[in-house]
């Protein structure tokens, strides 16, 4: 699959952010969130976002996307594929990433597994608590990349997903 | 003083400051006139007077600074009343005397109240005779002199302003050296090169009062403006009232800067600025003679129009009755920089603005889609206001304002002020002009939420075709090759125009 990068004025990690069913499903820094795309009009992007309704105002200028979200702006700007700091759209892998540092008590699903949005594929104890980690869109799990009573560092891969 | 009138004025400036006095000028039925440099042709200003002059040129030496071509646009365009203002010419007392010499009326002070409190070392004189408490200083500036007032001191330029000329010195060690520095710099940007040592106050408070005097001893203040959020002594957000100053203070600054307006027998708009030091005492800094940036704040308090106050003191029309107070007002200043690099000038043409509205939000601002940004002025792009019956609201509102105002295409530190109105120093209202350097000289935009969702709406633009796939690796073709790519409206899903998103569970 072609790799489509943009990149962004600032260091940053990667980020991977991928359509499917009109929820975009992005991965950064060991964080994954999905937004619900509302609407895409001629210069706002409507979402949904953890509950609430968030408006990206946009233009394209030359090539670069310049987004503003709530005062803040984040300019675009086409990449060469091996720049560090790199926007990956539409090549996404679902990926399930610790997000922060901790051990694993618990491995709810197997290779192979259907899991429904919502449902949770890890439990991590983490700060002394225990956080579910859950897929944010119907997903099969490929392969699990870890074991019951591993330590994990922030961002590593757990499990790799795919699309159910 | 007989009253005359102003039927056609000449604003001798740009950008909002002069699209803003033309909305006050145009609400008194004054016909108005833009004066422009040949970097400002497309400039709002120009489009929003009822007739518009070249000054020719682009660098402010070559244009908005030179008096003489803009009294003589005054006098083609057939113009009464000349309003500098802030900055440009706004302080320079020659130029108040060549357009009264003119036969035209000049909004502002007389020449020789310009001159009174531009010199720093006279104004300070001056203040002191009246009685009005000024900080140890001395006009000697060697090590005996320092030891005296008492170290730290700074280095302060007498013609100075905006920070130059001026320099914070611990001892007796970096004394000599920085006011050789200061010196060169106050000539260099002054052209005079007299500078005097103050009494350093650490994490002071930075508070003025709007005075307003009618020509003959008469004077008013409408309250304070504290502004001591700054950044190398450049104000960035105001507010009124000030959260660090009691009634009893209130009223003897108050008290003391309309006295300093009367003995001046001062005419029209000015400011006083006093330090307020952490006890709570207040000491005088400077008057500035003319409309400040920040005086949107105080017209929203007292509900006055600040510039027709002045155009009518300036035709000899008495004082208004002084103004009650009412709620709280914030302005955030807008600039072309990036405050995660260290505030470094920022340029470019502005793509897209959307400005903010609602109650309580005020918005001057001279910007719309397609300004190429000059390089040669001032770097504020925008004021944004916003009033409330009471500070936590007018904060919530504030930032709320800021969310929703839009400027693509050129940097600048919308960002930075939500920030800032949201750090626990403003928010207690426990803050001094070192709390920028202090608190924020590492910031850095909040990345997660911003960028995730920036991301996805990237993904949904790209989808619905209407940005390209980016890379110069991938073609368009390769993108539309990509199943996910393929038809905006499968791959968009749930989603109705004007409506809540339909369930497509079903569908699949």
């Amino acid at each position: 699959m072609a790799k489509l990068s943009y990149r962004t004025r600032y260091a940053a990690p990667v980020i991977e952010s991928a359509l499917r069913d009109g929820v975009a499903i992005v991965t950064c820094d060991g964080n994954e969130t999905a937004s619900e795309v509302v609407s895409v009009g001629a210069r706002e992007v409507v979402l949904r976002f953890g509950g609430r309704v968030i408006k990206a105002a946009y233009v394209v200028n030359a090539g670069h996307v310049y987004v503003g979200i709530n005062g803040a702006t984040v300019e675009f700007i086409p990449a060469d594929q091996d720049e560090d700091t790199v926007v990956r759209v539409g090549e996404f892998t679902p990926k399930l990433t610790a997000p922060m540092p901790g051990k694993i008590l618990e491995i709810k699903a197997a290779p192979g597994d259907t899991l429904a949005a919502g449902e949770t594929v890890i439990l991590l104890e983490a700060m002394k608590m225990e956080t579910a980690l859950r897929v944010q869109i119907d997903s099969r799990v490929v392969e699990l990349r870890v074991a019951v009573g591993d330590t994990v560092g922030r961002g590593q891969v757990l499990a790799v997903l795919e699309p159910a | 003083m007989a009253t005359r009138k102003i039927k056609r004025l000449l604003i001798a400036n740009r950008s909002e400051i002069a699209c803003r006095i033309m909305r006050t000028a145009r609400e008194m039925g004054i016909e108005t006139v833009a004066v422009y440099s040949d970097a400002d042709a497309q400039a709002m200003h120009v489009t929003a007077a009822d007739s518009a002059q070249a000054l020719g040129g682009r660098d402010p030496s070559e244009s908005y600074l030179r008096g003489d071509k803009i009294i003589e646009c005054a006098q083609r365009a057939g113009a009464d009343g000349v309003h500098p203002g802030y900055g440009f010419l706004s302080e320079n007392a020659a130029f108040a005397r060549a357009v009264t010499d003119a036969g035209l009326i000049f909004v502002g002070p007389s020449p020789e109240s310009i001159e009174e409190m531009g010199d720093k070392i006279r104004a300070r004189m001056f203040a002191a005779k009246h009685g009005i408490p000024l900080l140890p200083s001395t006009d000697e500036t060697d090590a005996a002199a320092a030891n005296k007032i008492g170290f730290p001191v700074l280095v302060k330029a007498a013609a100075g302003g905006g920070g130059r000329g001026m320099r914070v010195v611990d001892s007796a060690d970096g004394l000599a050296d920085a006011v050789a520095a200061a010196t060169r710099e106050a000539a260099g940007a002054f052209g005079d090169g007299r500078v005097y040592l103050e009494k350093l106050i650490e994490r002071p408070r930075h508070i003025e009062f709007q005075v307003f005097g009618d020509g003959e001893g008469g004077a008013i203040h409408l309250g304070e403006r504290e502004c001591s959020i700054q950044r190398r002594h450049q104000k960035v957000i105001e507010e009124t009232p000030s959260t660090a100053i009691g009634a009893a203070t209130r009223a003897a600054m108050g008290k003391a800067a309309g006295a300093l307006t009367a003995a001046l027998a001062y005419r029209g708009a000015g400011t006083v600025e006093f330090i307020v030091d952490p006890a709570g005492a207040f000491y005088f800094l400077e008057m500035n003679t003319r409309l400040q940036v920040e005086h949107a704040i105080t017209e929203m308090t007292t509900q006055t129009d600040l510039v027709r106050m002045q155009l009518e003191t300036a035709c000899g029309g008495a004082l208004p009755q002084t103004p009650s107070a009412r709620g709280h007002a914030i302005e955030c200043r807008i600039y072309a920089e990036d405050p995660a690099a260290g505030f470094m000038p920022t340029s470019g043409r502005v793509l897209l603005v959307n400005h903010p509205t609602g109650p309580g939000v005020r918005v001057d601002s001279a910007l719309f889609d397609g300004l190429d940004m000059p390089i040669e002025y001032d770097p504020m792009l925008a004021k944004i206001v916003a009033w409330a019956p009471d500070r936590k609201q007018a904060i919530a509102r504030m930032i709320g304002a800021l969310e929703s105002f839009v400027l693509l295409g050129v940097t600048n530190n919308t960002a930075f002020l939500i920030d800032v109105l949201a750090d626990d120093a403003f928010s207690s209202g426990n803050y001094s002009t070192a709390t920028l350097q202090e608190r924020f000289s590492q910031w850095a935009p909040e990345a997660s939420v911003v960028l995730h969702t920036a991301a996805a709406a990237l993904s949904a633009l790209v989808a619905a075709g209407r940005a390209d796939s980016g890379t110069r690796g991938a073609t368009s073709s390769a993108a539309s090759a990509m199943n996910l790519f393929a038809d905006p409206w499968k791959t968009l899903g749930a989603w109705r125009l004007g409506g809540h998103p339909a369930n497509r569970k079903s569908d699949t």
